[in-house]
């Protein structure tokens, strides 16, 4: 499980200096569906802001990473929500 | 039927109000300290990721060429058809700026002696719009360049397309023009003076009173002492009941395929 968890980070973080940033917010959808808590959907929101975000004077939202906590959040709550829905046993400890 | 409590309960609905507060604690810093985040962190998060995304460069460049090269029957056309429409493209914004130039030169002859000499430095794009969602650009020249914040940027050698936004070490991101809400002074033909707002993509757009005498076609300029093209009027919208024009504009630059840009040194 943790193996299959460690490879799709790592297909992410190659993928993050080829794809676009809305097909990168695609590929994690999975890992949102599959994993109980995705947090490197948020590493991920976080990177494209810092790489790409220019600093400027006033309110600078980080929209990346607030796109990617309101999917993380969306996720949470739709699997809640979901009766049928199973947690691997290696994220609910 | 009611059932027993879990042995937690009591402290669930605490750790929920803990977890909205701090829920929103993170939005709100996400938004207001953006500026705050961005300025101390960027240039650790550039300088970790420069060597990645250049070696992701190599490597989509090389990846490209294979693939070419492949299909070798194929690979010459493909090759042409990209140098020849490179060229189109080039060619094109040389003939819109050479149109400007001559009615700048009948402008100027009054001024002789005024001369504007300008350096540049070539810069390879590593990353462009549509792998960032803020139309910048990620270039290799920074500090070590002597860029500043505040420079222009340029495309197919004469188009004014963005402003150096962040400097760091080894590298700078370029505020594209048409980033949404970019605002530039421009002027239409020679004589109209307007404000170009950026809708993202290289698309831009201008609010004229109706009336105003532009048509389709006319060059927009970028106004300094030697001005430069910025793109030409493509579209006009107006409605019967509006008394502004809206008129739609493109960069001659195709952003998505930036490979050098030029960035305009004092």
């Amino acid at each position: 499980m943790n193996r299959l968890r460690l490879a799709y980070d790592l297909i992410l973080a190659v993928l993050f200096f080829f794809m676009p940033w809305w097909a990168l917010f695609l590929l994690t959808l999975p890992g949102l569906a599959l994993y109980a808590w995705f947090g490197e959907v948020i590493v991920l929101g976080l990177a494209i802001d810092l790489l790409f975000r220019a600093p400027a004077s006033g309110v600078t939202p980080l929209w990346g990473t607030l796109l990617a906590l309101l999917l993380l959040l969306l996720s949470r709550t739709a699997k809640r929500g979901l009766r049928f829905h199973t947690p691997y046993a290696a994220d609910t400890r | 039927m009611l059932r027993p409590l879990p042995p937690h309960a009591g402290n669930r609905g605490g750790r929920r109000l803990s977890a909205l507060a701090l829920s929103v604690f993170l939005v709100l810093a996400l938004i207001f300290g953006g500026s705050y985040l961005l300025s101390f962190f960027s240039p650790a998060a550039n300088a970790l990721a420069l060597p990645l995304i250049r070696a992701a460069d190599v490597v989509r460049e090389k990846v490209s060429f294979a693939a070419a090269t492949l299909f070798s029957a194929r690979a010459s056309l493909v090759a042409e058809n990209r140098e020849l429409a490179r060229r189109l493209a080039t060619a094109n914004a040389e003939l819109e700026d050479r149109n400007m130039l001559l009615e700048e030169n009948r402008v100027l002859k009054e001024i002789l002696g005024r001369r504007e000499e300008e350096n540049t430095l070539l810069a390879n794009v590593l990353s462009r719009p549509n792998r960032s969602p803020y139309d910048t650009l990620l270039v290799d020249v920074g500090a070590d360049h002597r860029l500043r914040v505040g420079d222009y940027a340029l495309g197919l050698g004469s188009v004014v397309i963005g402003r150096v936004a962040a400097v760091y070490e080894r590298s700078a991101l370029v505020k594209l023009l048409s980033a949404p809400g970019e605002e530039q002074e421009v002027m239409i033909g020679s004589s109209t003076p307007a404000k170009a707002i950026g809708v993202g993509g290289g698309n831009f757009r201008i609010l004229l009173p109706k009336g105003s005498a532009v048509a389709v076609g006319d060059p927009i300029v970028f106004p300094s002492i030697s001005p430069r093209i910025f793109g030409k009027v493509e579209e006009i919208e107006s409605d019967a009941s509006d008394t502004f024009e809206r008129v739609y504009f493109q960069s001659p630059v195709n952003l998505f395929e930036l490979r050098w840009i030029e960035i305009l040194q004092p």
